[in-house]
């Protein structure tokens, strides 16, 4: 099915797929859409979770989705569609919060509900890597930043999205995208130091004993 | 302040964190993907797909939910008008990024009438950039190149920062400024559109007469008739749109708009 090709055991181009798929949505293959949306369907979620949905993450994410095919002939090609699909969801999740006076109040409360989402997975070692604690503190931290800072923080670490991919899924310039994350991180680095129940960041995987501050949270 | 290193190691725990957040499973994906399907299916075909009908009305397929049908309707439209103008797909491919403002490719609405001639109306009030700042919960820019704003109001809503100046060779040139994370808050229908650059930022040019509405806060246009507006070049600075509006040719514009600096 996928049509990404494999010459000596390395994989060319991903993203090859998603054009394939593409142009046989335009050519109106009807399940084609079908099989980007099942590709894409995991990271549009996250990203709506990360970024401050809540609740409302799959909403937002099938939302995205059906604005994406309505406007379909907007891609250029395949290697931009998951940005700019994620671009619909990042528009999307602040449509969530669209009273401009209170956004920040509500989507700092969207974040604190998303909390019980990011539960560990024990079986991961990147999540085995981080105390329960330092978990809580970093989530505490980001709720404390403004829009723009949580923003670029979320999709630069959490979603892992490159410079480039950060700038068009924000609809930021790079050099924005650049400044904003260096003073986003200096500032939650800040918030951090000030938090009570902070565990100061470990360099090994266990914090250690009697850090812990239990009325922390 | 955070040294190299602690940057680094916090960056490193941050990447952590994202990966502890589950993403669906399997099932979930699949009942994700059938809830997408059901929609799309109730959608018109791609866009692509209306290339060859020329004359295809954006309205003519009647797709279930109102919000869609208006959002695959405006696409349409724009593509249709703007096939086999290469560089103004390139401007549809930001369309999205233009949050605040909508448009809608049409008839010249100057034709016909005559009397039609846009009259680009001075804010009212006579607040300061100051005032006008705590009363809005967006960065509000003024550009240098005009200097004081000569009258500046705040819509009654709170939404719209509007600042005016009357220059010697142009008369009046206003500029609005509002929150681009709100959609659709303004609606333009004009025969024409250029794609330009303001600087790195993608901006719109309408050089022809076109009609402007402001949406209700709902996101329902407003009742007031839309207002005809002359010509407006639109841009967003950070998350503030842009919209300028003045005989001025596009070059000035653009130098105007290049002169925004923020007043925060």
């Amino acid at each position: 099915m996928s049509s990404s090709r494999r010459q000596g055991g390395v994989e060319i181009s991903v993203d090859r797929g998603d054009a394939d798929v593409l142009a046989r949505v335009r050519a109106g293959d009807h399940d084609a859409y079908a099989e980007l949306v099942r590709r894409h369907a995991r990271v549009a979620v996250r990203t709506a979770a990360l970024l401050g949905a809540g609740a409302d993450a799959e909403d937002v994410a099938q939302e995205a989705f059906v604005k994406a095919y309505a406007a379909l002939d907007a891609v250029r090609d395949g290697t931009a569609f998951r940005s700019w699909l994620l671009r619909i969801v990042a528009n999307e999740t602040r449509n969530l919060h669209r009273a401009a006076g209170r956004r920040r109040d509500r989507e700092r409360s969207a974040w604190l509900r998303a909390e019980p989402l990011l539960v560990a997975d024990v079986d991961d070692p990147a999540s085995r890597a981080l105390s329960g604690e330092r978990r809580a503190q970093l989530l505490r931290g980001l709720t404390r930043l403004s829009p723009d800072h949580r923003e670029v923080v979320t999709c630069r670490y959490l979603l892992e999205l490159d410079e480039a991919e950060t700038a068009t899924v924000l609809g930021w310039r790079r050099g924005t995208v650049k400044s904003r994350l260096h003073r986003a991180l200096g500032r939650l680095a800040d918030v951090l130091a000030d938090d009570p129940g902070a565990v100061r960041p470990a360099a090994g995987p266990t914090g250690e004993p009697g850090t812990e501050v239990p009325h922390g949270g | 302040m955070a040294d190299d290193a602690a940057r680094e190691h916090l960056a490193a725990d941050l990447v952590a964190l994202g990966r502890t957040a589950p993403a669906p499973g399997t099932a979930d994906v699949e009942r994700f993907v059938a809830g997408v399907t059901s929609r799309v299916d109730t959608l018109p075909p791609p866009p692509a797909r209306r290339r060859r009908g020329f004359g295809i009305s954006a309205r003519h397929d009647a797709p279930k939910r109102p919000r869609l049908r208006w959002v695959a309707a405006v696409v349409a439209a724009l593509l249709l008008a703007l096939l086999g103008v290469p560089p103004v797909r390139a401007a549809v491919a930001e369309w999205f990024g233009f949050a605040g403002v909508r448009v809608r490719l049409g008839a010249p609405v100057a034709t016909g009438t005559g009397t039609a001639t846009p009259v680009v109306p001075p804010a009212t009030g006579s607040l300061t950039l100051q005032e006008a700042r705590s009363r809005v919960g967006f960065p509000l820019g003024a550009p240098s190149a005009l200097g004081v704003p000569q009258r500046l109001e705040v819509s009654a809503d709170g939404r719209t920062v509007s600042l005016s100046w009357t220059l010697p060779d142009v008369g009046v040139v206003r500029l609005d400024e509002f929150d681009g994370r709100l959609d659709f808050l303004v609606a333009k229908t004009a025969p024409e559109v250029t794609p330009t650059l303001v600087g790195e930022a993608p901006a719109l040019w309408f050089d022809e007469p076109h009609e402007v509405i402001v949406d209700a806060p709902d996101g329902t246009p407003r009742t007031t008739a839309p207002r005809l507006a002359g010509r407006t070049l639109i841009w967003q600075a950070g998350v503030t749109t842009c919209r300028l509006e003045g005989a001025l040719t596009l070059e000035r514009a653009v130098a105007i708009a290049l002169s925004v600096r923020p007043s925060r």
